[in-house]
């Protein structure tokens, strides 16, 4: 029985990132796990990344992402320094670009409170705490990308 | 068994019969891992002599022959209707036009299987050479075929008759009757009157057109008298029975009431007979939208056969589509095994956000599926895995559909190599 990490997965990503490997070895290494052959497990933490990784995978394996490097980027990096809210981590890094656009129509009055909410609830199929991903998009508005001190360990950002 | 170009891939043919009914191939061969052949090809088959309906490959993709009165293939076209491939023979069954035939379609004229290798037909009995219109070896039954001429191929007349057992030629009136003769024997008087009038030239079409009109006709039996006949104007060739035919769908359509519509209509179908392929692709992939039970009435319809038998089996085929009867098997249902429902719990335990998991037992193989929600809500991929009954994976891919619930793509693990189709 081999145990998957998140540092494995980490490490997966490091290598596509820095060139060493390509973008399929990233996919490889997860859906290896949902393909059960091997008799793989995986930590809790791995398994809360996998409830959003998977989804986008599976998307951008059937249409394509010309963003992908970039997602993953940051994806690599807000996964790396805590073990806490990872799947609301996940969908930060995944969507970043359109949960800070998002973040602009409510603060400019474009959309509603709800109506952004809702929004941003249905960037990931799975459940996670869509309010604290709002309320990180919310102090991320003029930023161009995800800052590590602004998103903490949750509510507190 | 045999061995292709490339020293490592061995293929297996089981028939059903005298019928090729699957093909595995193994691509270790016998250098390999060991013996590990992998289902590539299964083979539907009608009720008639070599009526060849479809071929699946492994991945799911069908391909379905269109026959002309002989059984030969004229056009293949795939699920979607859209034509793969329109061949074009000489007399004596030489394809002659594509100049290399692509389509995964071994079944060429009057439905025999052409081994591209040699460039000879099997007969069963003997291999026909069709590039100089003779077999290559004499009748095996000697003068009891019928034929002075122990090497010739349907006493030298290909067009009206066939020969599917490479001892005795039958023509292909014969064999309408013969048929008919049988149907009225088992007091199946439709059919036997749809099997003989399909033989003579023009009718069978205009009783397509009258059952297209008929006032009491469903909107099922239109679509499907439709595709009947847009079949056979583009594999019979309808301009030589042009007149013939308009007599009978004048004749029919005083019957009806209806004769202006029954010859407008038959008038401008047969002038657009050219169009052929494209129209039978037109209308099998309208009909395919009605789904599989349509389809089914459809091809039995189209085949002449009674209903309960090609109608039957065609359900069976398409249900292997939509995954309750995947992989043949003709094994009665007898519980899953411990190692199949192992590795299935296995499979099913890492998708956390799984919906609609699925178990399905086909034969001795067991299928186990579930929907995983995609990025764009509505959208959605479905992981399948079949293991035998020693749990062994026989199949693990996934399925990528849109919110629409169109299919956009298919990640194939097994059988390898890992590959992708769209």
């Amino acid at each position: 029985m081999m145990l998957l990490t998140k540092e494995m997965l980490r490490s997966e990503m490091k290598s596509y990132l820095d060139g060493h490997s390509p973008f399929s070895a990233v996919r490889r290494f997860v859906f290896q796990y949902f393909e059960a052959e091997e008799g793989f497990e995986v930590t809790e933490e791995l398994d809360d990344v996998f409830e959003v990784f998977l989804p986008y995978l599976q998307h951008e394996e059937s249409v394509g992402d010309p963003d992908r490097e970039l997602r993953l980027r940051r994806l690599h990096e807000l996964l790396g320094d805590t073990p806490t809210f990872l799947k609301e981590r996940a969908v930060f890094a995944i969507e970043f670009d359109k949960l800070r656009d998002l973040a602009k129509k409510a603060s400019d009055g474009t959309i509603s409170n709800s109506i952004y909410l809702d929004q941003v609830s249905k960037l990931s199929p799975c459940k996670f705490d869509y309010e604290a991903v709002a309320s990180w998009a919310n102090s991320h508005i003029d930023d161009q990308k995800p800052v590590l001190a602004k998103i903490g360990d949750g509510f507190n950002a | 068994m045999r061995s292709d170009s490339s020293p490592d891939d061995w293929f297996y043919n089981i028939h059903r019969g005298d019928e090729l009914a699957l093909e595995l191939t193994d691509a270790d061969g016998l250098d390999g891992a060991g013996y590990s052949p992998e289902l590539s090809q299964r083979y539907l088959y009608g009720s008639a002599v070599d009526e060849i309906l479809a071929v699946e490959d492994a991945v799911d993709d069908v391909l379905w022959g269109l026959a002309d009165h002989e059984g030969t293939i004229r056009d293949i076209v795939d699920s979607t209707g859209t034509v793969q491939e329109h061949r074009q023979y000489d007399t004596f069954g030489q394809i002659v036009s594509p100049a290399n035939p692509t389509a995964d379609f071994p079944q060429a004229f009057t439905g025999r299987p052409l081994d591209t290798d040699t460039g000879l037909y099997d007969y069963r009995a003997r291999w026909y050479d069709p590039a100089v219109g003779r077999f290559v070896s004499e009748d095996p039954s000697g003068f009891a075929g019928g034929d002075a001429n122990l090497y010739r191929y349907a006493g030298n007349s290909p067009l009206v008759n066939v020969d599917p057992s490479g001892l005795c030629f039958t023509g292909i009136v014969d064999s309408a009757r013969d048929t008919v003769k049988g149907l009225l024997e088992n007091d199946l008087l439709m059919a036997a009157i749809e099997v003989g009038a399909s033989f003579l030239p023009g009718v069978g079409e205009a009783m397509d057109l009258a059952m297209a009109f008929a006032p009491d006709s469903t909107p099922l039996e239109r679509a499907i008298a439709g595709i009947s006949f847009g079949i056979g104007v583009a594999t019979l060739g309808m301009s030589p029975n042009v007149a013939p035919f308009l007599r009978a769908t004048k004749g029919l359509g005083k019957m009806l009431n209806r004769a202006d519509d029954v010859v407008d209509v038959g008038t401008a179908l047969a002038r657009g007979a050219g169009r052929g392929a494209d129209d039978v692709a037109t209308g099998v992939a309208r009909v395919a939208r009605r789904g599989a039970d349509d389809v089914a009435t459809g091809l039995a319809r189209s085949t002449r056969t009674p209903r309960g038998t090609t109608a039957d089996k065609v359900r069976r085929f398409l249900a292997d589509e939509s995954g309750t009867a995947r992989i043949p098997g003709g094994h009665a249902p007898k519980g899953i095994t411990q190692a199949a429902q192992a590795k299935g719990d296995k499979f099913l335990k890492g998708f956390k956000t799984g919906l609609n998991q699925q178990t399905t037992q086909i034969g001795k193989f067991t299928e186990f599926a579930t929907d995983v929600p995609g990025q764009v809500p509505g959208s959605f991929t479905r992981w399948v895995k079949v293991v035998d009954d020693n749990g062994r994976t026989i199949r693990l891919y996934h399925d990528t559909f849109d919110k629409t619930g169109k299919f956009i793509h298919r990640g194939i693990k097994v059988p390898g190599p890992e590959r992708h189709v769209r």
